[in-house]
């Protein structure tokens, strides 16, 4: 079950994915001023367009289906020639050529940077397996349900298919997040929203569908005394999840299996939290996601006053 | 995958019509041309800023090293020919005039 190193040589995490140091924070800098600098040009393209143009985009498609007779709230009905209306709009064209351009042109480069040390990181990778503090736990050949063998977000490879997904993820967010994300600042906000049991007993926490770890690390300085653990179904995450809070000196237990299906017992935690995930997951799987969570969680006494407010201790952002 | 989300009555379907739809071959346009002629003007641009960047950082180091690149630059004379830079202009310029040929009958 548990990964091991497949023979490489030992190598410091810090020389193969540190060689330039880090970046706002726990991030790896790109490999090149080069790298930077175009992904510099992405970032601020999707920054205006995101949000300079969303505005006057908005306002724009809004008036492009008034116009044609089309129902201004959402419509179900209307879904089908609401998009065919926004779609003949060669603003709204462009709009979004340029968007999904620019994500493609970004998710290249930053494969082709850290791509070009591949055999390093995954060195680093093995070698971190190794090391604590936390732990690993994850297996190559599990299968993957189908729903995560696709690109989300246009990722190359997808979280499943590709070795680095984790540190490309890692950076992706960085950058699509436009600077909220920097120093884990997304991560802590939600560790610190997570609400504790009213008993105020935290043994045990539970991060689903953990990715790069951001969240499970931040939930572990706020919990020091508590056994903190991330799961996601890739293992290329999870390893790198590790890798990240080995970084930063935390205990945490990264283990690979999807948060739909948990080996974990009835009642195992007292908190459960899930930070963007369900936006990534079919509507079916997100149900069971949901039923898991609070099947894992400890359940509330009925004779405490406070139970019916157990209930936010599965927290969850979309 | 279903197309069909729980408990809706909605169909999705209409996004398999969406321009973004297939992960590979998105298309935006009516010509596919076009659709990747903005992919190779997002990539001029970029690299583009990566030249610039590039230009702005050695003039930095340049600077820290007590010589003002930018201004010295400025400064400077053109000391080839205009007509070696320039003479390939009006070369492409007669060809872009040439008359297409006769198709062959």
């Amino acid at each position: 079950m548990h990964g091991s190193a497949r023979g490489a040589h030992p190598i410091s995490v810090s020389e193969a994915l540190y060689p330039r140091g880090k970046v706002a924070g726990p991030y790896p800098a790109l490999p090149t001023r080069a790298d930077e600098a175009y992904v510099d040009f992405i970032a601020d393209a999707r920054n205006f367009l995101l949000h300079a143009q969303q505005r006057p985009i908005a306002a724009d498609s809004r008036e492009l289906v008034r116009r044609a007779g089309l129902p201004a709230s959402p419509d179900p009905a209307n879904t089908r020639r609401a998009a065919q209306t926004l779609m003949a709009d060669p603003a709204l064209r462009i709009y979004h050529r340029v968007k999904r351009s620019l994500q493609e042109a970004f998710w290249n480069r930053l494969l082709a940077a850290f791509g070009g040390r591949r055999e390093r990181l995954m060195a680093a990778l093995d070698e971190a397996d190794r090391r604590g503090p936390g732990s690993v736990e994850y297996d190559l050949d599990a299968p993957v349900p189908e729903y995560a063998r696709t690109q989300i977000h246009l990722q190359p490879g997808g979280y499943t298919g590709e070795p680095l997904a984790g540190v490309l993820y890692d950076f992706g967010l960085k950058v699509f997040m436009g600077g909220a994300a920097d120093h884990d600042g997304v991560a802590k906000t939600a560790a610190r929203a997570a609400a504790a049991p009213l008993d105020g007993q935290v043994r045990r926490i539970l991060d689903l569908g953990c990715s790069a770890g951001a969240t499970t690390t931040a939930l572990k300085a706020i919990w020091p005394e508590a056994e903190v653990h991330g799961v996601d179904l890739s293992a290329h995450m999870v390893r790198y999840a590790h890798l990240r809070a080995v970084e930063q000196g935390l205990d945490v237990q990264f283990r690979q299996m999807p948060a739909e299906s948990l080996r974990y017992p009835d009642g195992h935690f007292d908190m459960v939290l899930a930070m963007l995930l369900f936006h990534e997951i079919p509507t079916s799987i997100a149900r069971r996601v949901i039923g898991e969570a609070f099947r894992v969680l400890r359940p509330y006494d009925p004779s405490d006053p406070g139970a019916a407010l157990r209930s936010s201790r599965v927290g969850v952002k979309p | 995958m279903s197309a069909r989300p729980e408990g809706t009555g909605e169909s999705l379907d209409y996004v398999r019509d969406l321009p973004g739809y297939h992960p590979n071959r998105p298309q935006y346009f009516d010509s596919e041309v076009v659709d990747h002629l903005v992919g190779i003007v997002l990539e001029f641009g970029a690299e583009l800023w990566v030249m610039r960047d590039r230009q702005a950082h050695l003039e930095e180091l340049l600077a820290e090293q007590g010589m003002d690149a930018r201004a010295a630059l400025d400064r400077r004379a053109r000391h080839w020919p205009q007509a070696a830079t320039c003479h390939p202009i009006p070369d492409t310029a007669r060809w872009l005039h040439t008359p297409p040929s006769e198709p062959a009958s």
